[in-house]
């Protein structure tokens, strides 16, 4: 069951397209989010071909559409799709209405989190400093992990 | 088969793809070169689907041309000579004011006003955005439409180029919360800073009280910015709000631009004050009260020409 490449990424582009028409004021606000549907449809049941990494790419694509901060987006449909992921087993044998029930979870904690990220972001400026941290914690990691695993084993003796 | 297979989702490519993320987020908020780039060049696929989009409304518009009446078109086609011949009358006038203007402005530093390059889009869609301020227009880096650049209608001053893609390009309009120009206050020549408040309004605050000016005066663009040239037409003063206790005024204006009808959009791609040198550039500033009464006549043809 091998969904070609090619069906994914043309329904994506098709869904991009559905996002992107022009609609008066009242009825955008009420646009479903076509290109989120479709990344969580897929990645339940194509999970083998779309992945985390589609998620990722499709949520840049609607970034750089819509002009909004870049990997905003991005890293809300990756969160969304590792969910939905997770939950596969689970979700992918419900009835469509539980699922469709489901689904509305997943865009309220969509929504709930992109606006709290949006807001961190345009308060902190300096958000590349404040993030170089996690760098050194990356970098650092391993000096912990060799000095505090050779203590524990000294304290053990 | 697919259902039985976990398929668990690697931690490890969701922490990087959320690190990548957050990455790119700053970088786009510091506004990085390369991430500028990143944007403009995802944006040509993203302005070619919203260009495809428009599509079917350019044929349903070539369509409707075939159930025109006749009179109709004959109607239409004797009002726009009118026009023209009316635009054409004054357009006589304002060269030789221009040639008055510019003489008057050699004398002063040495440097004549050229008449702007500007190119006709058309606006082809708007995106999703929350509060509705941006718009796509068809044309793009290919046709000298840089970010940056200002955009006009026929009545003044329409925002300015917020991303420039090979399909084509984002406009910003002046009324959006992140837009902010400056501009001369009527005949004053005092200048402000004119913010957006992603409403009609058109803000300008913390202008000094004794400044004389009252509602149904015309803002211009001042050109201290480098953005707009100077003497477009930017807003009429609806309102002024004053705080007593500050000693300053609160100045509350709405565009002249029709910027709740646009379809035509005119994109000033090389300005005619553009090549001037950073130099040159403080002493036209300092410059600015002397030239006002001069200045207050290019506004004038200006706004006679855009009308």
């Amino acid at each position: 069951m091998a969904t070609s490449w090619f069906s994914i990424v043309f329904t994506s582009l098709v869904a991009l397209a559905l996002v992107l028409i022009p609609l008066p004021e009242a009825v955008q606000v009420h646009n479903p989010q076509w290109l989120l549907l479709v990344v969580i449809f897929w990645s339940l049941y194509r999970p083998a071909q779309a992945g985390l990494l589609y998620a990722w790419v499709a949520g840049l694509m609607l970034d750089v559409a819509t002009n909004g901060l870049l990997g905003l987006n991005a890293l809300m449909f990756t969160l969304t799709a590792f969910l939905v992921l997770s939950l596969r087993q689970r979700l992918g044998v419900a009835p469509l209405l539980s699922q469709a029930l489901l689904v509305a979870g997943f865009t309220l904690i969509y929504l709930m989190v992109s606006l709290w990220v949006e807001g961190v972001a345009t308060d902190l400026v300096s958000m590349a400093t404040y993030l170089s941290r996690a760098l050194s914690n990356l970098a650092a990691w391993p000096v912990i992990y060799f000095l505090l695993s050779r203590i524990a084993s000294v304290a053990e003796r | 088969m697919a259902l039985f297979d976990t398929h668990r989702p690697g931690l490890n490519t969701l922490l990087v793809l959320v690190v990548v993320s957050i990455a790119l987020m700053s970088l786009d908020r510091i506004g990085t070169r390369w991430v500028g780039q990143l944007d403009q060049g995802m944006g040509s696929v993203t302005d070619g689907i919203i260009e495809t989009i428009h599509q079917p409304v350019v044929l349903a518009r070539s369509i409707g041309r075939w159930f025109i009446e006749r009179n109709e078109l004959h109607q239409d086609l004797d009002r726009l000579r009118e026009e023209n011949t009316l635009l054409r009358g004054q357009m006589q006038q304002f060269v030789s004011v221009k040639r008055e203007v510019d003489e008057l402005r050699a004398l002063l530093d040495g440097e004549a006003s050229d008449v702007p390059a500007v190119l006709l889009a058309r606006r082809i869609g708007h995106p999703p955005t929350p509060d509705d301020n941006l718009f796509t227009i068809g044309r793009g880096f290919g046709d000298d439409v840089r970010p940056g650049d200002p955009v006009i209608d026929a009545h003044g001053v329409v925002g300015q180029v917020l991303r420039s893609t090979a399909t084509g390009a984002t406009i910003i309009e002046l009324t959006s919360r992140d837009h902010i120009l400056s501009v001369v206050l009527g005949d004053t020549g005092r200048t402000t800073l004119l913010r957006g408040t992603g409403t009609e309004q058109l803000v300008a605050e913390r202008v000094p009280e004794r400044t004389q000016i009252q509602a149904g005066d015309l803002l211009t663009t001042s050109g201290i910015d480098k953005a707009f040239p100077r003497g477009y037409p930017v807003a009429r003063i609806t309102a002024i709000e004053t705080d007593e206790a500050q000693g300053f005024i609160r100045v509350i204006a709405e565009p002249v631009a029709d910027l709740a009808r646009i379809d035509y959009v005119l994109v000033v791609t090389e300005a005619p004050d553009a090549d001037t040198s950073p130099a040159s550039g403080s002493t036209e500033t300092l410059d600015q009260p002397t030239v006002a009464p001069v200045q207050a006549d290019t506004q004038e043809t200006e706004a006679g020409n855009g009308d």
